[in-house]
This record gives C-alpha cells, sequence and structure tokens, in this order.
C-alpha cells in the first residue's frame, strides 16, 4: 500500500511497505533545487522534480536509474541510495571532488544536466555511492531509517526514530534529504499504485504536523496511525518507544491524516479518469458515426487505448493548477507523461484547437472527396478548387529558376495513387548529408549539444557522446538548438568512437551554458574552409547567434555553387570568405 | 557586405534551400518518407533513436529534411529542432485512428511553440495504401485544423512505399515556405 502525499514545502513523501514501511521526505529537487520532488534518482541519490526526473529518463539514454515515488516497488536497496546518499552528501562529494564545469542552475536544460552528470565527478561519485550502499547493505542489513529532523528544525539526535534495530544515531543526512522508515510487520489494504500521489499542495489542509501547533508525532498518534492499526502491523515496541521520546511539537507526520488525504485524492482521481474514458468515447463514436453532435457513450464500450489514459494520467491533471509546475512540464514535453511524471495533461495548455471539434456537416461534405485539404481552400483563400494544386511559381526567390514545371502531370493529377514508383523530380543531391540514426542518444549529439558547448564525452558507463566531434579541428562545438548549425556530415558512428573512454569533452571551446558557441572565426571558419573541398554540399556554420554567421553560411551556399559553375567565380568567393574572415577572424 | 554578395549569388544560381522539420507519432512513416524521397526507393526502417538528415533536392530547391523519432519518449526532443524550421512536416499514420487524438495533441503542442510560429505546416496522410486509412477530409478533421485559421497548412495523403503524394507535398512546401 503505498501513500504519498505533497507535502506542504515541496517535499515528496513516499511510504513503501512491501518489507516495512518506508517513507521517504526529500525537499526539493537536487537539480534545479527548486521543483517539488516526485522522483528519485537511484543512481545518485537525490530527489528529482518531475521535470527533471524526466530529463534523467529520457530516451534510450538515461542518466540515472529514476523512479518514482510513487511507484510500488520500491525495494530497501534503492531506498537505500537515498539513506547514504542525499543531496548534502552528494554536494559536498562534488565540492571535495571538482565542481563540474557545467553546474546545474535553476531551470537546467538537457544538455547542462547530462554534461553535469557525465562529468568526471559525478561519475565517481555514481561509484562511490554504490560502493556505500553494498557496504551498508551489509554492515546493516534490513536497517532504514526514520529521520525527521529535519522537519522538526530541531536537533537531528532527538528525533531519530528507528524502528528495526537498536543502532547508533550516527546518521546524518539531514538537509535535503530524509529517508525515514518504520517497519511495520505486513502491508494492509490496497490501492490502487497510480492515483493518489500528486495531490497538489494544499497548505490550508496540510496534513503536515509542523504547522499546525500541538500536533505531531506523539506516541499516541504512533500507536494509532503509524503502528498497528493502520498498517495491520504487529505492535513495534521500538518505533513506539523512541517515538514517544520525541517531543510532539518536536516533529510528526500524522500519517492518518496523510493516508486519509492519500484517499480523497485517489477517489478524485479515479473520477477523472472515468470522466476521460467517458469523453473520449464519445469523441470516437462521434466521429465514426459521421455525426456531428457529441452524444455520450457507454464508458465500457470504449476500448482501451491512449487516450483512456491509466489513472497516473490524471493525477496529472491535478496537477495542473500549478502554473509553475506545468511550465516545468510544457520544458519537457510529451515525454514525462509517459515516464508517469505528468507532464501530459499539466503541460497542455487549454486550447480551442486542441479540443476535437467536428467539423461542419458542409464541410464535411464538400471535402468528402477531396483528395488534399489546404488551409488556403479550407478557408477560400484562394480560387482554386478543393484539390486543384496552385500552379504558378511564388516567385518569391526570384529569377524564376524553379517555376511550377507545367508538363509535369504529378502537379495536377492529385489523384496521387497511381503508383509512381520513382518520383523523376527527385533528385540526389549527391552528397552525403545524413547524420543517420545511430543508436542510443545520437540525437543528442547535435540536438542537445549546447550550452555547455561541449560535448559531454562519454562516460565510463560508455554513454555515447552528446558533443559534437569537429573532426576538422579536434573540437567540440556545441550548437544550441539548432539542428541546422550542427555538422550534418558527421557519421554518427564516427562520433561515438571518438568520444569512446574520453569522459568530458570541455577544452577552449567551453563556455557558459546556454551561450553557444562557436564563433564565426578561428577554427570554426578554418573547418569550413578545410572541409569544404570534399564536401561542400552540406557544411554549415555554426550560426546560433553569431553575428555574421547567417552570411557565412549563405556566402557558403552560394560558393559551393559557383565552385561547381565556374572555377572564376571560386577564386572570387574564396576572397570574399578571406574577408570575412579577416572581419571575423 | 558578405551577406549582400551571398544572396546576389543565391539568387544567381537559384540556390534556395528549406529547412524542414518532419514529426510524428513513432511508426507514422517518418523515415522512409525522408528515404524515399532521398533515394527514391523505399527502405526497411527501424524505430529512428535520434534523428535522420538528409538533403533532398527537388526542383531546383533544397530541402534540408530532419526527421526526428517519434516515440514517446523521445517526443521531448523534438523541442531542439524547432528553432529555425520553415516547414513542419507532420506525418500521420492514417491506418491507425485510434491514435490520431495524440497525433492532434501532438500536433498542437509543436505548433504551440513560438518557435515554430512561422512555420507552414504539410500533413502527410500517410499509409494511404492501407485499407481503411483515413480520409483528407478526416484528418483535418481530426487533428482540428478547420481551427488553425492563422497558419498555412495542407493535408496531402501520401504512400511513402510507393512515393505517392510526396511530391506534391514538397510542392506545396516550396511554394508556401515564407522566405
Amino acid at each position: 500500500m503505498m501513500v504519498r502525499v505533497a507535502l506542504p514545502g515541496r517535499a515528496g513523501v513516499c511510504r513503501q511497505p512491501a518489507r516495512g514501511s518506508v517513507l521517504c521526505i526529500v525537499r526539493s529537487c537536487f537539480d534545479c533545487q527548486s521543483g517539488r520532488p516526485v522522483a528519485g534518482s537511484i543512481t545518485y541519490g537525490v530527489g528529482l522534480c518531475a521535470a527533471c526526473a524526466g530529463t534523467h529518463d529520457t530516451g534510450s539514454m538515461p542518466i540515472s536509474e529514476v523512479k518514482r515515488f510513487s511507484a510500488g516497488d520500491w525495494t530497501e536497496e534503492q531506498l537505500r541510495a537515498f539513506r547514504v546518499g542525499g543531496a548534502n552528501n552528494a554536494r559536498e562529494f562534488i565540492s571535495k571532488n571538482g565542481i563540474p564545469s557545467g553546474s546545474l542552475g535553476p531551470s537546467p536544460t538537457i544538455v547542462d544536466v547530462l554534461s553535469f552528470y557525465t562529468s568526471p565527478t559525478l561519475e565517481a561519485y555514481k561509484g562511490h555511492l554504490a560502493g556505500a550502499v553494498a557496504a551498508e547493505s551489509t554492515v546493516r542489513p534490513g536497517a532504514l531509517v526514520l529521520d525527521l529532523s529535519d522537519l522538526s528544525g530541531l536537533g537531528q539526535k532527538s528525533s531519530k526514530l528507528q524502528a528495526t534495530m537498536p543502532e547508533d544515531d550516527d546518521f546524518d543526512f539531514d538537509g535535503n534529504f530524509d529517508v525515514a522508515s518504520v517497519m511495520a510487520g505486513s502491508r494492509a489494504g490496497a490501492t490502487t499504485p497510480a492515483a493518489a500521489s500528486q495531490a497538489p499542495a494544499k497548505p490550508a489542509t496540510s496534513s503536515f504536523a509542523p504547522r499546525r501547533p500541538g500536533g505531531g508525532l506523539g506516541a499516541a498518534r504512533v500507536g494509532t496511525g503509524l503502528g498497528a492499526t493502520r498498517l495491520g502491523a504487529t505492535p513495534m515496541p521500538a518505533a513506539s518507544a523512541s517515538a514517544s521520546a520525541v517531543s510532539p511539537s518536536a516533529s510528526g507526520i500524522s500519517f492518518d491524516e496523510l493516508e486519509r488525504q492519500a484517499r480523497l485524492e485517489e477517489a478524485r482521481a479515479k473520477e477523472q479518469a472515468a470522466q476521460r474514458l467517458a469523453e473520449s468515447s464519445a469523441l470516437r463514436s462521434d466521429f465514426m458515426s459521421g455525426s456531428s453532435a457529441t452524444t455520450a457513450a457507454p464508458v465500457a464500450a470504449a476500448p482501451t487505448s491512449f487516450n483512456n489514459p491509466p489513472p497516473r494520467h490524471t493525477d496529472l491533471n491535478a496537477e495542473s493548477e500549478n502554473l509553475a509546475k506545468a511550465s516545468a512540464m510544457d520544458r519537457l514535453g510529451m515525454g514525462a507523461g509517459r515516464l508517469g511524471f505528468g507532464a501530459h495533461a499539466a503541460a497542455a495548455p487549454k486550447k480551442p484547437a486542441t479540443t476535437f471539434e467536428p467539423m461542419s456537416d458542409n464541410d464535411r461534405q464538400k471535402y468528402s472527396s477531396a483528395k488534399s485539404i489546404s488551409s488556403d481552400t479550407f478557408f477560400g483563400r484562394d480560387n482554386y478548387g478543393g484539390n486543384q494544386y496552385h500552379g504558378g511559381d511564388s516567385g518569391s526567390a526570384g529569377g524564376g529558376y524553379y517555376p511550377s514545371d507545367p508538363t509535369d502531370p504529378s502537379l495536377y493529377s492529385h489523384g496521387g495513387y497511381s503508383g509512381n514508383q520513382h518520383h523523376p523530380m527527385f533528385m540526389d543531391s549527391g552528397r552525403g548529408s545524413g547524420a543517420g540514426g545511430g543508436g542510443g542518444g545520437v540525437g543528442y549529439s547535435s540536438s542537445s549539444s549546447s550550452g555547455g558547448g561541449a560535448g559531454a564525452g562519454a562516460g565510463p558507463g560508455g554513454r555515447t557522446s552528446y558533443g559534437l566531434y569537429d573532426s576538422g579541428t579536434d573540437n567540440y562545438s556545441g550548437v544550441r538548438s539548432d539542428p541546422f548549425g550542427s555538422h550534418q556530415q558527421h557519421q554518427q558512428q564516427q562520433h561515438n568512437h571518438h568520444h569512446g573512454g574520453q569522459g568530458m569533452g570541455g577544452g577552449p571551446n567551453h563556455p557558459g551554458a546556454g551561450e553557444l558557441y562557436v564563433s564565426p572565426s578561428g577554427n570554426a571558419m578554418g573547418y569550413r574552409m578545410g572541409g569544404s573541398a570534399q564536401q561542400n554540399d552540406s557544411l554549415y556554420a555554426n550560426f546560433v547567434a553569431s553575428p555574421g554567421a547567417t552570411a557565412t553560411m549563405a556566402f557558403e551556399t552560394g560558393m559551393n555553387t559557383v565552385k561547381e559553375s565556374s572555377k572564376k567565380v571560386w577564386d572570387l568567393a574564396t576572397d570574399l570568405l578571406g574577408d570575412l574572415q579577416t572581419r571575423y577572424g | 557586405m558578405g551577406s549582400g554578395m551571398s544572396r546576389a549569388l543565391a539568387k544567381m544560381f537559384g540556390n534556395k534551400e528549406l529547412r524542414i522539420l518532419m514529426l510524428g507519432l513513432d511508426a507514422a512513416g517518418k523515415t522512409s518518407i525522408l528515404y524515399k524521397l532521398k533515394l527514391g526507393e523505399s527502405v526497411q526502417t527501424i524505430p529512428t533513436v535520434g534523428f535522420n538528415v538528409e538533403t533532398v533536392t527537388f526542383k531546383n530547391v533544397r530541402f534540408n529534411v530532419w526527421d526526428v523519432g517519434g516515440q514517446d519518449k523521445i517526443r521531448p526532443l523534438w523541442r531542439h529542432y524547432y528553432a529555425g524550421t520553415q516547414g513542419l512536416v507532420f506525418v500521420i499514420d492514417s491506418a491507425d485512428s485510434e491514435r490520431l487524438e495524440e497525433a492532434r495533441t501532438e500536433l498542437h503542442r509543436i505548433l504551440g511553440d513560438k518557435e515554430m510560429r512561422d512555420a507552414v505546416l504539410l500533413v502527410f496522410a500517410n499509409k494511404q495504401d492501407i485499407e481503411g486509412a483515413a480520409t483528407p477530409a478526416m484528418i483535418t478533421e481530426r487533428l482540428g485544423l478547420q481551427k488553425l485559421t492563422d497558419r498555412q497548412w495542407y493535408v496531402q495523403p501520401s504512400c511513402a512505399i510507393q512515393g505517392t503524394g510526396l511530391a506534391e507535398g514538397l510542392t506545396w512546401l516550396n511554394q508556401n515556405v515564407k522566405q
């Protein structure tokens, strides 16, 4: 049975009673230091907010093993990572062993996070933590700890509460992380593991005792709420005893209260889920029948599909009230929802266009046989028929170099399916521009190796590279969010190869996060020149935010053509490039 | 100076280049379309993890087509490709009516990004060779395009395997992308 409650003060709580009841209290997200933690990185033993957790778990190359606190299958070993780890320990280790160049800020980009966690320090910490976890599990098998000290604001020692075995109170993981456990014999009650987790924080109905004078974790509370009654467990003398040693006003979580609230949220989530189910099935049946009237369909009739999400999606709905969270999730996008962190519902702002609205019957009839539909025809912005193609050249490029070919029947025959296997108009551009899919996180390579500017090189774990490897200059160059600025020529395999065991990239081209990157001078320029002899087709300057870069790129484009057609003009262009170099170099 | 000169050169030689971003749900046929355009033959693809990029020259226009994997876990990466995109090609599996809702959500999420505000939208209603594929009208309706009054869009039925419809789509892009 799980209880997950959003604590006031942005903390996440997880109780895992499968092998004893375990309570995790995480105060803030380790990465952005602001988000409410809903998940934990087992690899690093730190808590993460939904957005950052999504970053960690994005794609096929997760940065770290992330588990949502509301997940039902936390093991002791996993919790132990938090017990021996925690944000403070991590920070301490980092400060001792070298702060990575790309440190995390308030809203880190994927690249920031990637370069941070692939830095040698963090890789080392990963090993360090794993070792510590293993060591502790042999020293203290089964021992987890309840530490409410940080919540109480009182001395740490006084509020330590250990349930399982008597131990010395030498745990010191105050700060952003507390892990608590009360060993209770068995679980009690069964709830849907998904629903109740993401209750929006409601300070007014806070169940968190410190906000309420007089509440708290007194002996009586523990006896009824935490221990035997609620969990149906055997009495816990140790827990009760040490709990009663805690001053009632010191620290306390009313588990009764937490569970009650969780159940309420759960019920609400279920209700929402049912509602959505009904809505979506209504939509489906509506379209299938061609009717524009929305009729409700029986819930049971709807087949399960993507838009009948499991309840875990609806709890995100509840979260969408939190605007800050929503924007954070929006940043993350769709995937987080799939990861179970709920970005999907929360991130999508309610826009008229995103809600299904059937066409008018008139339109439906009008376009039912149209081979293709364009906005112009649909909104009557031109005189062409529904599937007639606009034959005229837009002329926007001037010079009329690419007029529509009036002799090309395919432009007019939108019948389309006549099976022209090879369209004659497709000319292979002749030069490989493909980066190729590549495996694992290749997509990161050019898309997100920005900010830090530099490749977060492959770590020991064999991750592939995130940086762009510029073979021409042996420089890593970052490209900020602009795929078109990337070097398309590079074969991804080559990337990976080069990055092999290189660790953190870095070096001279390593400016601060968020800026970029390669100036149109120096190496980049040199590279473009050097490469153009063989690869003039697809060499693009990195031009994000660099004043002359667009010009440079356009220039190159022109230059390539020139080169193909006339050596004379080529010389001219070379002069021009030299001029540019002088200017920006 | 360089800028003006290069523009003149580009004009002289008819260089027009369009940056096209191709997105869509997983298994919609983006990579198939890309390589059908590039190679003129249908290739056996595997789910794209990361992206593919090819330059396709079509009627003197160079289309820089970025095909980004559509699996839900990597959709958050899409936004990294938005900047500078002139045309969005959104590929739909017309035969998968179950996921049209999902496609609509994703599409509108993309279009809502401010980086994409100037991009025109080409929807390839792909997999038209499959029986029961949604018609352009259905796609238009299910994607909510009739609400998109402030954007140039075009729904083009296609079949990546046979290559039908792809030329029409590119032609439309060519003529409607704002330079």
